[in-house]
């Protein structure tokens, strides 16, 4: 009776600190592996790995172009997203009646749960052709479309995590609040906000670090063109993200070569940039743990 | 502007915003539908794909799909579990609590593009795989991991403590106390989070179009190191050949389908998760 | 016997006939099915101290909480009734519910103070209703704080954040934000409980001094406290007035049996 008392005890804890070696250390094997294969393109030094040419029969490695496309097309999806979703996620906290939250919260979830490749589909379909007719262009795969686009992608998670930091804020506070007199507007913008802050700074957080690692609705609807817009602003033209380059090339590109080291070494970059918003956000958001949203 | 007014007009701020989100949803959803139901019929569900996909159905596409997506969850699972009881039970500081659960969110937040390069550069070269279905499972699996953990771990850690108390007190041994009174507690919560990431892993493509996936003239893989087809990839492929009707109309059709398998697993785990939580208030 | 709660009695208290300055008729409250409150008809004497008292469950919270339709967001509250406060009915389609509160402040048993520094907590209420200086913000705090005695305690911290007070303090600083706002009514919902005895003190006084120029209704189960404070009582009970009155008449020559089991020994049983 002892042996077994003592055995199945170590063999238990054999296997979940084995199971949790494994999920820990995943992200740095792939943050080595990355970084081993990045190596080749780095020591090459015409590659001119920093400048805004991407042309591989050169030996140019211009990683700049993909850079400007993943800032400027998530830049335009927190624009048009963290307005919208925090305004969104105010009506669903502090004015929904309590009977609709279930639904309207089941129904977000289902919306967070749409596959990306089908957004990206409805993006061909949809939004590319709209994006063309407003603007009288030659093609409706833009920057532009790239960023409605993904906005779309990222609303729920922006409107369920700031809910729950509304949510999380004791009762309390707002009925002292309105005993002073002030308005629920007021209430909400000089109480509520202030003391929900961080939370929601954390899901923005969040949902930036998603925005930056979209790859296939972003692929489809970029245009894949491998240039900064000029001038800087001008939107409406074809890009290319770090994701959408990798999504379209990795496959075709010989392993082992400059031209993969080169595409690997804008998926480290992308990586550790990714890497370090979640953990900042996790900072932030302390107390909420959804994960699944 | 009084006071009053702006309180009202900020209200319909968020009363545009709410109905501006809903459009999108309802536009979102009435799109798939309205285009997928006419592309689908028993024909459609049952049969192989021909003509790059142009033709034919996706029989093959929904089986390849559940084969990834049940091996990805079987072999994610042991591992989840053991790490979210290990989580909960044996590490006892804040300090590590918080260590681990950067790592685990880091993982989730990794972009999916990267897994797939991962997966491309350790097993299909290095190890030399070559393009595998089994391959496709395991990084699947992988990505799978963090969602499976915290929502095991959140269901385990819940659990008063006074059960593990009185486990031991009976004469159990940590082992026997996690096994027999925590796991059966806990398995519903880590179900939710398993079906969860099965209706996340089944919809993605890129970590498996360029290492597990193969688009024409694969019907059934013959063994472990065989590429596969599978729905979102094949929607990936038909989706390029937009200018297509008939292509376009089976995209349709293909995400629809996803579309049903995706809902059939939320809904699931949300239908789990109501019955534990209307349990636990008896 | 049961009391006759539909009578209304006023007394005239020592300064002379005071004027009602809130009044209910017929008022009944449901929340959800339970019948809270009970045909309460009463009377509320301006410049006065009134104090509800009654058993744990008896509607007192409520009673004062539909005062300034605080309860308004409590899921399935009902209302029926009247309760007219100055010139027009509370609730009326058109009442302004945060002007409303604005006039009838509260305090409320748990002492919240928020997450900012004790000057702006002060200056919570009352910045919203007008543009202020910054000397009269200072003012405005200066003055409030004296008037719950925090100022001496708290004058030179006042950038400090609220909630490195003690719980007294905080109760007491409350107290300060709801004056600032200059309503006319302060209710209190059992002040003090959270309190210990010197803090629970330290408002009785404030409370007492603020009768000049407010009208102060608070609930409190304390009957000693009752006794020390009040000018009015009201005794409520499953959710009926059982006596109001003076204070000294209610002690003394109670009219109803009940009263004075309750205000000897704590019990009702009604």
């Amino acid at each position: 009776m002892r042996d077994t008392f003592v055995l199945s005890n170590r063999i238990g804890k054999n296997y979940v600190v084995l199971s949790t070696f494994i999920s820990t250390s995943i992200v740095f094997l792939i943050l080595i592996l990355l970084m081993i294969n990045s190596w080749q393109v780095i020591s090459l030094s015409d590659a001119n790995l920093f400048s805004s040419e991407w042309a591989p029969y050169k030996n140019s490695f211009g990683i700049l172009p993909m850079l400007y496309g993943t800032v400027i097309v998530t830049f335009i999806s927190l624009f048009l997203a963290i307005p919208l979703g925090i305004a969104t996620s105010i009506f669903t906290a502090e004015i929904l009646p309590e009977k609709y939250r279930y639904i309207v919260k089941s129904v977000l979830e289902l919306l967070a749960g749409i596959p990306s490749i089908i957004y990206g589909l409805i993006g061909i379909a949809f939004f590319s052709i709209w994006i063309q007719d407003f603007f009288q262009l030659q093609t409706g795969r833009t920057i532009l479309t790239a960023g409605i686009l993904l906005s779309i992608m990222i609303l729920p998670t922006i409107i369920t995590l700031s809910d729950d930091a509304l949510r999380s804020v004791p009762k309390k506070y707002r009925e002292a609040s309105k005993g002073l007199g002030l308005y629920q507007y007021e209430t909400i913008r000089f109480n509520l906000l202030p003391i929900a802050k961080s939370n929601i700074i954390g899901a923005v957080l969040l949902a930036l670090g998603r925005a930056l690692g979209e790859t296939m609705a972003v692929m489809l609807v970029i245009g894949s063109i491998d240039e900064i817009a000029s001038p800087f602003y001008n939107w409406l033209t074809p890009g290319q993200t770090v994701t959408s380059k990798l999504g379209r090339e990795i496959a075709e590109t010989s392993f082992g070569s400059v031209h993969f080291s080169a595409l690997i070494f804008m998926g480290f970059i992308l990586l550790s940039i990714v890497l370090v918003f979640t953990i900042i956000a996790q900072h932030y958001s302390k107390r909420t743990e959804r994960l699944y949203e | 502007m009084s006071r009053k007014t702006k309180n009202t007009l900020f209200k319909s701020i968020t009363c545009i915003a709410v109905i501006t989100c809903f459009t999108i949803l309802l536009f979102l959803f009435g799109v798939i539908f309205w285009n997928g139901i006419p592309a689908i019929n028993l024909e459609f569900i049952s049969s192989s794909s021909s003509n790059f996909g142009a033709d034919g159905g996706i029989l093959y596409q929904i089986i390849g799909s559940v084969l990834i997506v049940i091996v990805s969850a079987l072999l994610s699972f042991p591992i989840a579990i053991g790490t979210a009881i290990f989580k909960s039970e044996y590490l006892k500081t804040p300090k590590w609590q918080k260590f681990s659960n950067i790592l685990i969110f880091g993982l989730n937040g990794i972009p999916s593009v990267v897994f797939g390069i991962f997966g491309l550069i350790l097993f299909v070269n290095i190890l030399g795989f070559g393009i595998s279905w089994f391959v496709g499972s395991i990084i699947l699996g992988i990505m799978m991991l963090p969602t499976i953990i915290l929502t095991s771990f959140q269901s385990i850690n819940s659990i008063p403590t006074i059960y593990r108390e009185s486990s031991l007190a009976l004469g159990l041994n940590k082992w026997e106390t996690i096994t027999k009174v925590l796991l059966p507690q806990g398995f519903s919560g880590a179900i939710t989070g398993l079906l969860i990431g099965l209706a996340r892993a089944i919809g993605e493509t890129a970590p498996i179009m360029f290492i597990a996936t193969a688009f024409s003239g694969v019907n059934l893989p013959q063994g472990i190191r065989e590429p596969v087809s599978t729905l979102p990839t094949h929607i990936l492929a038909l989706a390029q050949q937009a200018t297509n009707p008939e292509a376009l109309q089976n995209a349709w059709g293909t995400s629809l389908i996803l579309i049903i398998l995706v809902m059939l697993f939320s809904l699931s785990a949300l239908f789990i998760r109501n019955r534990q939580q209307s349990l636990s208030q008896l | 016997m049961k009391n006759n709660s539909t009578l209304s009695i006023i007394h005239p208290s020592t300064s002379g006939i005071a004027d009602t300055i809130l009044h209910t008729s017929k008022l009944n409250v449901w929340i959800n099915d339970s019948h809270i409150l009970n045909d309460i008809n009463l009377s509320i004497p301006k410049n006065e101290i009134l104090c509800i008292i009654g058993p744990s469950g008896s509607g007192k919270s409520t009673l004062i909480r539909s005062f300034n339709r605080i309860n308004d967001d409590v899921e399935g509250f009902n209302l029926q009734g009247t309760i007219q406060f100055k010139d027009g009915n509370i609730y009326d389609i058109t009442q302004d519910t945060a002007l409303l509160r604005s006039k009838i402040g509260m305090v409320f048993q748990k002492p919240c103070v928020f997450p900012v520094s004790i000057a702006e907590n002060v200056l919570f209420g009352v910045q919203r209703q007008k543009k202020l200086s910054k000397i009269e913000k200072l003012n405005i705090v200066e003055e409030n704080l004296k008037s719950v005695s925090l100022w001496k305690e708290v004058s030179h911290r006042l950038n400090d954040s609220a909630t490195s007070l003690s719980i007294g303090q905080q109760q007491r600083l409350c107290i300060a934000r709801t004056l600032a706002v200059k309503p006319e009514i302060i209710m209190m919902d059992e002040p003090t409980s959270s309190l210990d005895p010197v803090s629970a003190r330290a408002i009785e006084d404030t409370i007492l001094h603020l009768k000049k120029e407010y009208t102060i209704i608070f609930v409190t189960h304390n009957i000693q406290q009752a006794e020390r404070v009040a000018d009015q009582l009201v005794f409520l009970c499953d959710g009926k007035i059982i006596e109001q009155g003076p204070v000294n008449k209610l002690f003394k020559n109670p009219v109803n049996p009940q009263t004075k089991e309750y205000l000897k020994n704590e019990f009702c049983d009604c």
